[in-house]
């Protein structure tokens, strides 16, 4: 049997393997039916995957499904949609906090202004740095 | 854009699928080309018009696109 799909088998192994992590722990701490039917969705997926990754069909429609333009596109769009809408949350946030800080003068704000302030400059470190090594490439 | 993909598709007795394993893309993308909801790039186009035997230029109606593009312009 040839593995078409690494990716897929490995994927599969892994769900089959904590579909029996669930199982074991239902024999161990007892019967629990969300855990039952958690482990059960998992285990079945697990092995349609394994199942798939065994399929040259399959494998070759994964590829495609992967490497196709439009998906590519829309994926692309999708996480550019995702970083806005984590910078302006970020960024209202860090306003807020600050602006609060300044009025109430609590500590915690600062250190709510740092958590929120410090993944927005590494954002947009990060996006400076991103738009400098393509436009050197495209 | 518009294209004359459904077109030739048809007049080719090709499914969505049958076309789209033919030029290494999923059904969805040709779905979306013929609803003109996404502009399929060069070489998906070339690979397209191979398939049916026709030019880049017929199979994406590259001169009223032009056309279309160039009305918007003059609009600025």
């Amino acid at each position: 049997m040839k593995i078409y799909n690494k990716k897929s088998f490995w994927a599969g192994l892994g769900e089959l393997l904590l579909g029996a992590a669930c199982l074991v722990t239902l024999i161990w701490k007892g019967f629990d039916l969300k855990l039952a039917l958690l482990g059960l969705a998992v285990a079945l997926f697990g092995a349609a995957e394994l199942r798939n990754s065994f399929s040259r069909a399959a494998a070759r429609r994964a590829k495609t499904e992967a490497l196709d333009e439009r998906n590519l596109l829309v994926d692309l769009r999708a996480r550019a949609a995702a970083f806005r809408l984590a910078f302006w949350i970020l960024f209202l946030a860090t306003v807020a906090g600050m602006a609060a800080y300044g009025v109430t003068g609590r500590p915690e704000l600062a250190y709510l202004v740092l958590g929120t302030g410090t993944p927005l400059a590494l954002i947009q470190i990060g996006h400076i740095a991103a738009q400098i090594y393509y436009e050197a490439r495209c | 854009m518009k294209t004359r993909v459904r077109e030739f598709r048809t007049a080719a007795g090709l499914t969505q699928q049958q076309l789209a394993d033919l030029v290494h893309v999923s059904a969805r993308t040709i779905i979306s080309i013929e609803k003109e909801q996404y502009s399929p790039s060069l070489m998906l186009a070339y690979r397209m018009a191979e398939v049916f035997g026709v030019s880049v230029e017929e199979l994406c109606c590259l001169r009223e696109n032009r056309e279309l593009e160039d009305r918007k312009y003059e609009d600025l």
